[in-house]
């Protein structure tokens, strides 16, 4: 009876997967073909009026963060990320942060927005800001998931990698950032971000008219044709992370045994860097974002994945290295408080966890 | 009604585990036929859903799109009889025998079984394998069919499956083209659209250089 019951909810669950696979793709498409009301198009550069002068960021250069999978909209990102990206501004000096890209939208509507499913997905968001490992998040993953990988396939990818594009670029705008100044722009995805932003770079190269790079923070990319159109891609790997190994295993256009795929062709072109980010997970406390784990150099994991992010930007010359230096130090004593602060809390945790137990 | 879905759900099964039981009850029955006739439609409604990217691509509004799938599936059915006529037509003449040309019709058909499942293309990632597997796996049913028709001689069955698909490739290069011009002008009646737009458009339309991309045509531009 037991047995066949969970046989039953098996059976269940993997069709409820293979339903959400299957309804994945039609997003994109239905946007595409309009179907949903929207008309697809990139964004073209405004231009000012008689007399009217476009207001413009002072910033060298712009970086857009698109966040990992287990983001429910542009603002509602896993609590570690937003913490992240707080600190990140303050230590990456002359840069444009752009974090309003929902990256998992063609259309850059969160899931709590005006969709069939809103309410469910508003019930998770609760949940997990209130437990942030709530099983139930596994949803908006398993989702976002399917999202990258349709960013990924070469069927749908070019019709979902022109609504990312057109998002980033409506965001960068927004923000101050001029279309055609010519000021290189960094895409840092964390995770399936790491693949949208390279499906992406497909259009905003010959959009913007500037130079591309992608900051990789473990991330699950496939031999996407984005490569073809970027500056630079960085890719930061934890030893202790499998998730961002699962690119290579997946796409066959990342195997060796295939030298003309986009991928290969620009690692031979030199476009791609592997920097190993020491004993880093994917997910965790010891995860790219983690504030109580700590380098031997007794940085906390986050921030030695921020200063990573400036040291290759520096060396790209899109930071000044003496402002950047000036910036962390200034900024050092705020992250070192906030570290202590994640410790305390960390152990605390703990401890409620042993009384729990022993009572 | 319900029987009949039923026949069409059990007779795929069968068909797709290549179960010789389920290809001699079809060579037996000729009221089968209807049966066979509606798998192989659904067959070529649910392989143009799994592809269905060509349609979103031309932008084709949701009640045609309907009407595409149904339209498709027929035209699956009818392609499978034109095969299942060359496959007769080559064993006439390869091998002379009194096999009712009907009964051949009815056991190609077969082949939309694996096609029922088409509908799996649409899967990112895993639809193109899916849909490769699918064309292998129809064939091997095809195959299996005409085995079971020619009493087990399967080197027979194979010559005529394999030179009966040649005879139509030939066929829809040379005289078959009319026929060709035909079905595709009854897809854009249906469709509304040229249907002449890829997915490699839309990289080469927005992902060109602008200078180039105005250059360019801008059919199918939003």
């Amino acid at each position: 009876m037991i047995l066949s019951t969970l046989s039953l909810l098996i059976t269940g669950l993997l069709l409820l997967l293979i339903l959400g696979a299957l309804l994945a793709p039609f997003e994109s498409l239905g946007w595409w073909a309009g179907w949903f009301g929207e008309k697809p198009a990139l964004p073209t550069p405004r231009v000012p009026e008689a007399g009217e002068v476009i207001r413009e960021h002072p910033t060298t250069s712009a970086a857009v963060y698109l966040s990992g999978i287990g983001a429910i909209d542009a603002d509602s990102i896993p609590q570690e990320e937003i913490d992240w990206g707080l600190m990140a501004i303050k230590r990456l000096p002359g840069v444009l942060v752009v974090p309003d890209v929902y990256p998992y939208s063609v259309t850059n509507a969160g899931l709590t927005a005006d969709r069939s499913f809103a309410r469910a997905y508003r019930w998770i968001e609760q949940r997990r800001l209130e437990n942030p490992y709530d099983l139930l998040q596994f949803v908006v993953n398993l989702r976002n998931l399917f999202q990258v990988a349709v960013s990924a396939d070469r069927r749908y990818g070019p019709i979902y990698n022109l609504g990312v594009a057109s998002e980033i670029i409506r965001a960068l705008e927004s923000r101050g950032y001029r279309v055609g100044s010519g000021k290189p722009v960094t895409l840092i995805g964390f995770s399936g971000g790491g693949q949208i932003s390279l499906g992406a770079a497909t259009y905003l190269a010959p959009v913007l008219k500037a130079p591309i790079r992608v900051i990789s923070i473990g991330g699950v990319m496939a031999d996407d044709p984005g490569l073809n159109q970027i500056t630079k891609l960085y890719h930061l790997y934890g030893e202790a992370d499998p998730v961002q190994k699962l690119g290579h295993w997946l796409y066959a256009g990342r195997w060796k045994w295939f030298p003309q795929s986009d991928w290969n062709r620009a690692v031979a072109a030199g476009k791609i860097e592997m920097i190993n980010m020491g004993p880093m997970a994917h997910n965790g406390t010891k995860n790219y974002f983690g504030w109580t784990a700590f380098t031997p150099e007794g940085k906390s994991y986050a921030i030695a994945t921020i200063d990573m992010i400036g040291d290759l930007l520096a060396k790209d010359g899109l930071i000044d290295p003496a402002t950047l230096q000036e910036a962390r130090a200034a900024n050092d004593p705020e992250a070192r408080a906030y570290e202590a602060a994640r410790v305390a809390e960390a152990a605390r945790a703990r401890d409620k966890q042993r009384q729990t137990r022993t009572a | 009604m319900f029987e009949f879905i039923r026949a069409m759900w059990v007779g795929s099964i069968e068909a797709m585990r290549l179960n010789p039981r389920a290809f001699e009850i079809v060579e037996t029955y000729p009221r089968t036929g209807w049966i066979v006739l509606a798998v192989a439609i659904v067959g070529g409604a649910s392989l143009l859903l799994g592809q269905s990217v060509i349609l979103f691509v031309n932008r084709v509004r949701p009640g045609r799109f309907v009407l595409s799938l149904l339209l498709n599936g027929i035209i699956f059915a009818l392609s499978l009889m034109v095969w299942g006529a060359a496959i007769w037509l080559t064993s006439k003449v390869l091998f002379p025998n009194e096999i009712p040309l009907s009964k051949a019709l009815r056991l190609t058909a077969m082949g939309a079984a694996p096609y029922v499942f088409g509908f799996l293309v649409l899967l990112p990632y895993a639809g193109n394998f899916i849909g490769k597997v699918l064309s292998v796996w129809s064939f091997l049913v095809v195959l299996a069919a005409m085995t079971s028709l020619a009493k087990g001689n399967f080197g027979a069955a194979l010559v005529c499956t394999v030179i009966g698909w040649l005879l139509v490739m030939v066929m829809s290069a040379t005289i078959g083209r009319p026929v060709i011009y035909a079905r595709n002008l009854l897809y854009k009646r249906i469709t509304g659209t040229d249907l002449d737009m890829s997915v490699q458009d839309i990289l080469t339309q927005f992902a060109a250089p602008p200078e180039d991309a105005s250059s360019k045509s801008r059919k199918g531009a939003p």
